[in-house]
């Protein structure tokens, strides 16, 4: 590459460079093409007629091929852009080279934007993939070439802005794993702003296009200026943090109500037995009852106040209320929290430097990876207790309202459902999604990189059914609550987790001898056996293939 | 039986190979010196012989256990420190201590006091309950020490144990090992500190480009090279028949009459350095400074080796 600067522009370069040596680069644009490329196939047999007359059938129909271009690049920047930049500048921290730039002549300002650029240059690969696509949509017609630049314009925006804010994470943040949770914290913000310019006319105004380039201007000029006072923060454990502000808190309640009377008291006896198994769950911020005790407490507050409030104001006719939106927000929260958890177990170990050091003891695969994983196990106990709460509350109250509409049986079905739901829902999906992690963990030595894609294989097996569903009810005008379409639906995880609260119920009610069958059951047991024994096949491959991946000898007959 | 043995190691990543055919054997209770330049494949000799490196070609044994079909059993007997500092910087030297006691599965009766052992051996019983974060580089260095030895290992592999610490560290890490080889401990140590090393070990093997240019004790490695010695002489009142009757006494080889001192030079071997002093004694020259320099492993280095990586 040959940038003809007076002085160059060496970051940007640098940062070029070692994307371009990456194999990862070159597989994401590959999936990101396929995607893309496929949707628009998939738009293009939609609207496209057939026979000798197409090419004149298919004359202005190009709006809704550029509808499809607009939203999946749209979706692409809010999906892989704060992933791609939130490590710009984390990276060097954790490098320990992010000093050696600020004792260069490059300014702070010189640093931030040759970081800005060299991640809009890799998304701008990604989009520059879409203008084949452009052009045959222009071609069909339907779409005048205002709307493409304003569209063009559109998506640039949403690309300053979400490229300067996950990089002024990256420049708050010590990690790229804390960089990268807030990074993407832009997403709930953005999107709602992203979806009203979609909906308006697929594109931005003028006024719309400098309001997002001055926000980004001020989020950039406040980055450059963050960057010298963040560069050498020590990381934080916000969480622990927390917990300790909460245990002075519970320590000075108990001191004048109680007068410091303990009923369980902590006792570290150190690492007796499994040494790691103490370290992940002792010196970790969920280590002690106490703590735990304490951030249940916390948890099951506002899970209380919610119940409350559904139980004063909705009426008894209502399945929907604040806990179904609680619940609807706890799982992604306790699926994040396990994925950061399960993936940072071995980025941390690289991190420090100390996975040799563990390896070369005489601890077993079996056992090394065991014990890794208790505190990621006590997480998964800790959100538990929410969730459950959540679900025999909503199991609870579904069933008042069942028979306060004088639908016994489908009440008593719901029991049978619920049972079974739970159990699955709190035993086996977190316990995959552990597993999933690990394994990412394990492939890939980027902590990012690992939850990333942790994260879009859990999306991929929650919505792939939905789209095959999706896709059936269009390609043969299908009912989509057909039985014979609708039990594609309960291979997703969501179908069974949000069953009735996602708005079956009231449907089904029109066939409830269909409710009262066997197709939850059947959905259920179905679930039961592909997930737990993907659960097996996924901690199996994992004990086995660990000490390989790590590069750590074993005997034959443990390797087979 | 030896306690460590190596037949014709190669180690491949994809298409480098970082280690050619390496063969070394070394018997109990030896110190064996590893010397090589960066990349010569010191490292991934080592690792595999820490049972780091699954995939390798040739035959490598820890006290007659094949590492290959026995790791596990290999892991009971080594103790290995990588070429950085291991160690868990959330837990206090005690913590740290007893975390891996449990994980080399000592009994729990004996733990305290094997710990407090270690710590009196490395000099860090004053720093048990301090973090590990608040200790310098030497005491963590000692530390890693102190954690290998937690399980009694028949040998240690140590790669650069001294790289990055200050002269004052050097020296303890120094009279630390030299503790070890006293104790009987087969010691297997990479460094870039070569008159240190020359200092300690029995023998040494340098290594070039994956291979073993050469091997032997350090008086043999000189003679096979013909290496000069060297020692500095200062007298009282230097006259130029000094100089002259040095340059004429049997074995010198050169004499540099330098601005503060007499730089004399012979092989190893040819004369001792004790015959050097009595003759400038006899000379009737009052002796201010006689410095045997200790070892000149780095012309040995420089003369074997050509900066070739793998």
């Amino acid at each position: 590459m040959f940038i003809r600067m007076p002085y160059g522009l060496p970051l940007l370069t640098k940062d070029l460079i070692e994307q371009a040596a990456q194999r990862r680069t070159y597989v994401l644009r590959v999936i990101y093409a396929l995607v893309l490329y496929s949707a628009a196939l998939w738009v293009y047999a939609d609207v496209s007629g057939n026979g000798a007359q197409a090419g004149i059938t298919n004359l202005g129909r190009g709006r809704q091929l550029f509808e499809m271009l607009v939203i999946v690049q749209s979706l692409a920047i809010f999906v892989l852009l704060p992933g791609l930049t939130c490590g710009a500048v984390t990276s060097e921290k954790e490098r320990d080279t992010l000093g050696l730039l600020l004792l260069t002549k490059l300014s702070p300002a010189t640093i931030v934007l040759e970081k800005y650029c060299s991640r809009l240059v890799t998304m701008g690969t990604y989009q520059l993939l879409s203008l084949p696509l452009f052009a045959i949509t222009y071609g069909m017609g339907g779409v005048e070439l205002g709307q493409i630049i304003t569209a063009i314009g559109f998506l640039a925006c949403l690309t300053a802005i979400v490229g300067a804010w996950s990089l002024s994470c990256s420049v708050w943040h010590s990690t790229t794993t804390g960089a990268f949770i807030y990074a993407y914290m832009v997403v709930p913000v953005a999107l709602p702003f992203a979806w009203v310019a979609l909906v308006d006319d697929l594109g931005a105004t003028a006024l719309q296009m400098i309001m997002t380039l001055i926000i980004t201007a001020i989020i950039l000029v406040v980055a450059a200026e963050l960057l010298v006072p963040r560069a050498f923060v020590p990381p934080r454990n916000v969480l622990l943090e927390l917990f300790k502000k909460l245990d002075k808190f519970f320590e000075e309640l108990n001191a004048q109500t109680t007068h410091g009377i303990v009923l369980v008291r902590d006792f570290d006896s150190g690492p007796l037995f499994s040494p790691i198994s103490w370290r992940e769950t002792r010196k970790k911020s969920l280590g002690t009852f106490r703590y735990l005790f304490r951030l249940l407490v916390v948890l099951e507050a506002p899970l209380i106040l919610s119940i409350s409030w559904t139980i004063t104001d909705y009426q008894m006719s209502s399945f929907d209320g604040p806990t179904a939106f609680f619940l609807r927000f706890l799982w992604p929260v306790a699926v994040l929290a396990i994925t950061v958890h399960a993936t940072s177990v071995l980025a941390s170990e690289r991190s420090r430097q100390t996975l040799d050091v563990l390896l070369v003891t005489p601890l077993s695969p079996h056992e090394l990876v065991s014990q890794k994983l208790a505190g990621v196990r006590r997480l998964i106990y800790v959100v538990s207790v929410p969730l459950a709460s959540l679900l025999v509350f909503q199991f609870v109250w579904t069933s008042f309202v069942l028979q306060g509409l004088g639908q016994v049986d489908i009440a008593r079905f719901l029991l049978r459902y619920e049972i079974l739901g739970m159990a699955l829902g709190l035993v086996v999906y977190p316990r995959i999604v552990q597993w999933i992690s690990f394994q990412m963990a394990l492939r890939v030595k980027n902590q990012t990189l690992a939850i990333l894609f942790t994260l879009l294989i859990v999306v991929a097996i929650c919505v792939l059914p939905y789209g095959c569903t999706y896709l059936l009810v269009r390609e043969f005008n299908h009912p989509s609550l057909d039985p014979r379409i609708d039990w594609m639906n309960w291979l997703s995880p969501i179908r069974i987790l949000f069953f009735r609260r996602v708005g079956d119920l009231s449907v089904t009610e029109q066939g409830s001898a269909w409710l009262s069958g066997w197709m939850p059951i059947v959905g259920i047991a179905f679930h039961a056996l592909v997930f737990g024994s993907l659960w097996w096949v996924l901690r199996f491959t994992a004990l086995r293939n660990f000490s390989r991946i790590l590069g750590r000898a074993e005997p034959q007959e443990v390797i087979r | 039986m030896l306690a460590v043995d190596v037949q014709n190691l190669r180690v491949k990543y994809g298409r480098f190979e970082a280690v050619k055919g390496i063969t070394l054997q070394i018997p109990p209770g030896e110190v064996f010196g590893f010397i090589g330049p960066n990349g010569a494949g010191k490292s991934s000799t080592i690792r595999v012989l820490a049972t780091l490196q699954p995939e390798f070609e040739g035959e490598a044994y820890i006290t007659g256990l094949n590492v290959r079909s026995k790791p596990q059993m290999v892991r009971e007997k080594i103790g290995y420190v990588p070429d950085f500092f291991g160690v868990y910087e959330d837990l206090t030297a005690r913590e740290y201590l007893h975390f891996f006691a449990a994980a080399y599965r000592l009994p729990i009766s004996k733990r305290k006091s094997v710990v407090d052992d270690v710590l009196q051996l490395t000099d860090l019983t004053h720093k048990i309950d301090s973090a590990v974060d608040s200790l310098s580089r030497g005491m963590k260095q000692r530390l890693s020490l102190a954690r290998v030895l937690l399980h009694d290992p028949a040998v240690l592999l140590l790669d650069e144990p001294a790289s990055g610490l200050d002269p004052r560290a050097r020296i303890e890490m120094r009279e630390l090992l030299k503790a070890l080889k006293e104790m009987g401990k087969t010691i297997l140590i990479s460094s870039h500190i070569l008159h240190e090393l020359a200092q300690l070990c029995t023998r040494i093997g340098i290594i070039e480009a994956g291979k073993m240019v050469t091997q032997g004790s350090v008086a043999e490695i000189y003679r096979e090279l013909g290496v000069l010695k060297i020692v500095h002489v200062q007298v009282a009142h230097q006259t130029p028949e000094l100089i002259a009757s040095l340059k004429g006494l049997r074995g010198i080889s050169h004499v540099d009459d330098q601005a503060d001192r007499i730089s004399i030079r012979f092989e190893e071997g040819s004369i001792e350095v004790e015959d050097i002093h009595d003759f400038i004694h006899n000379q009737g020259v009052r002796i201010r400074m006689f410095q045997p320099e200790v070892m000149d492993m780095e012309t040995a280095f420089m003369k074997l080796t050509e900066g070739q990586t793998a």
